[in-house]
């Protein structure tokens, strides 16, 4: 297969990553054309598919339980079955079509990780803002692991993410050496991507200035508000509509959205995304 | 000569008064008058004790008593919203369908009927509306609370959206009282939602 997206995710006892990722894929069947709507799933038990009702929008499923939590994520180039993959975080929709966006990277690019992020108001993200300050105290570049663009035959893929798997496995190590000025509590797929990057001396190749992905971060301290907030949904709703479009407060969504806050997708929004699906199937075979 | 007394001693013998809160309430209504430490309210005889960290939320503004009421029956005290009103939905509640609620006890019911286009409105018989509950239906009946002209305000909106508004539907509290609201004629969108502003505490929808 040459193209697919990847999602890896864990099992924690707080929040349902497999409920998400469902969202997520169902997302991407409704909104992507057929060539760029593969996905592929990582989980530690098969059988927990089984409570979906429609556990086929997975197109594969891979079982792995070598590593805990998001550590696993650092295995993406190895767990990947596709040739072309965007690994994505689980608490993400996708609300239109960004097929374009994917053409791009197959033809330019080996590697490429997001390095912004918009607010619902589609401004961007101050780089030098309230979550990024090990970035900003230890000049590392500003990625966002959250859409990873690699070809898995690179060799460049290959050298980042061996040396990402090694920081993750010591992160202390790291740390101490390379994030002196600002010591994050942890090290997080983030921090372990920027630090790969500027250790290989490669992020001008990985992350360069785009127009795209143009991906909405719902994280409430970076939406240039006057004030101070937990939550986004604390200070504005989150509409999804029967046809998959997004609301926050009154700003219609566009692009993808990381949406954070693990328990917004409802059993209701389950619900819209699968008839939006079912619909669409329907509409394939009759058409 | 005065006698002094040890310090150590009297510090040691000091117990913190452990204050309790009340709700001070209307007999009539249930509305909530204020809410008071109970050296504060021992002269009153409308009352009902409250959790601490309840009264430190009215306090601090996390939760508004104008959403809150006394259940005169059992007198039980009940907080309607908890939020600071922000965003559209800290005034408006959303009606959802049963399928995706964990409720199973409403106190208002709606139903469209698609085919009739009719739009009922019902009050659970708890209330001394007319829906019986199929999943508790022995519940006791509840002295009502509520001004009979009090106006429920019905905004129908596209679905899960309540800045595009459809219509708005008013009813007083007093038409559901032993009678059904039926809407007339009404024909709705193939999807919609309902939202309204909460003053009773369970709102349940359902189209058939």
């Amino acid at each position: 297969m040459k193209f697919g997206y990847l999602i890896i995710v864990s099992s924690t006892d707080n929040c349902d990553y497999l409920k998400m990722a469902y969202a997520l894929s169902l997302s991407i069947k409704n909104t992507q054309p057929e060539q760029f709507a593969n996905v592929a799933l990582v989980i530690d038990d098969k059988q927990k598919l089984d409570a979906l009702t429609s556990p086929w929008v997975f197109d594969k499923v891979i079982e792995w339980n070598k590593e805990s939590f998001w550590d696993g994520r650092s295995w993406m180039d190895e767990l990947s079955p596709w040739e072309n993959t965007v690994c994505l975080d689980a608490d993400m929709l996708f609300l239109d079509d960004i097929s374009h966006w994917i053409r791009y990277f197959l033809k330019n690019s080996e590697l490429y990780v997001a390095n912004n992020a918009f607010t619902y108001r589609q401004e961007l993200v101050d780089n030098n803002n309230y979550y990024r300050k090990t970035f900003i105290k230890n000049n590392l570049p500003n990625l966002y692991s959250y859409f990873t663009f690699f070809k898995k035959s690179s060799k460049i893929v290959n050298r980042f993410f061996s040396l990402n798997r090694y920081i993750i496995k010591n992160p202390d190590e790291f740390s101490k050496i390379f994030l002196s000025d600002y010591i994050p509590k942890v090290l997080g797929t983030d921090e372990a991507f920027a630090l790969s990057a500027k250790i290989l001396g490669i992020e001008d190749e990985i992350a360069y200035n785009l127009p795209f992905p143009r991906i909405v971060h719902m994280k409430p301290m970076i939406q240039n508000w006057p004030w101070d907030a937990d939550k986004v949904t604390d200070r504005i709703g989150f509409y999804l509509g029967v046809d998959g479009q997004l609301k926050l407060g009154n700003y219609e969504q566009s692009g993808i959205i990381h949406y954070v806050e693990k328990d917004l997708i409802t059993t209701e929004y389950i619900s819209i995304l699968e008839d939006i699906l079912w619909k669409k199937s329907k509409t394939s075979i009759n058409g | 000569m005065e006698e002094i007394q040890d310090f150590d001693k009297w510090i040691n013998e000091q117990t913190i008064p452990v204050i309790e809160y009340y709700a001070v309430y209307d007999e009539n209504s249930g509305e909530i008058k204020g809410i008071y430490p109970d050296h504060a309210a021992s002269n009153e005889i409308y009352k009902v004790k409250i959790e601490n960290s309840l009264a430190e939320d009215i306090f601090s503004g996390k939760v508004n008593t104008f959403f809150c009421w006394v259940d005169l029956e059992e007198q039980t005290f009940h907080v309607g919203e908890s939020k600071n009103l922000i965003k559209i939905d800290d005034v408006l509640h959303r009606i959802i369908e049963e399928k995706y609620s964990s409720q199973k006890d409403f106190d208002v019911y709606l139903t469209y009927e698609r085919k009739q286009k009719k739009l009922i409105f019902e009050l659970a018989e708890k209330h001394y509306g007319t829906k019986q509950n199929i999943h508790f239906p022995e519940l006791k009946k509840k002295k009502s609370n509520w001004n009979g002209d009090l106006e429920m305000n019905f905004y129908i909106t596209r679905y899960n959206d309540p800045n595009i508004l459809n219509c708005i539907i008013s009813i007083k509290i007093d038409d559901l009282f032993k009678n059904q609201k039926i809407i007339e004629e009404i024909e709705l969108p193939e999807k919609f939602s309902v939202y309204t502003r909460r003053l009773l505490k369970e709102y349940r929808f359902e189209e058939i």
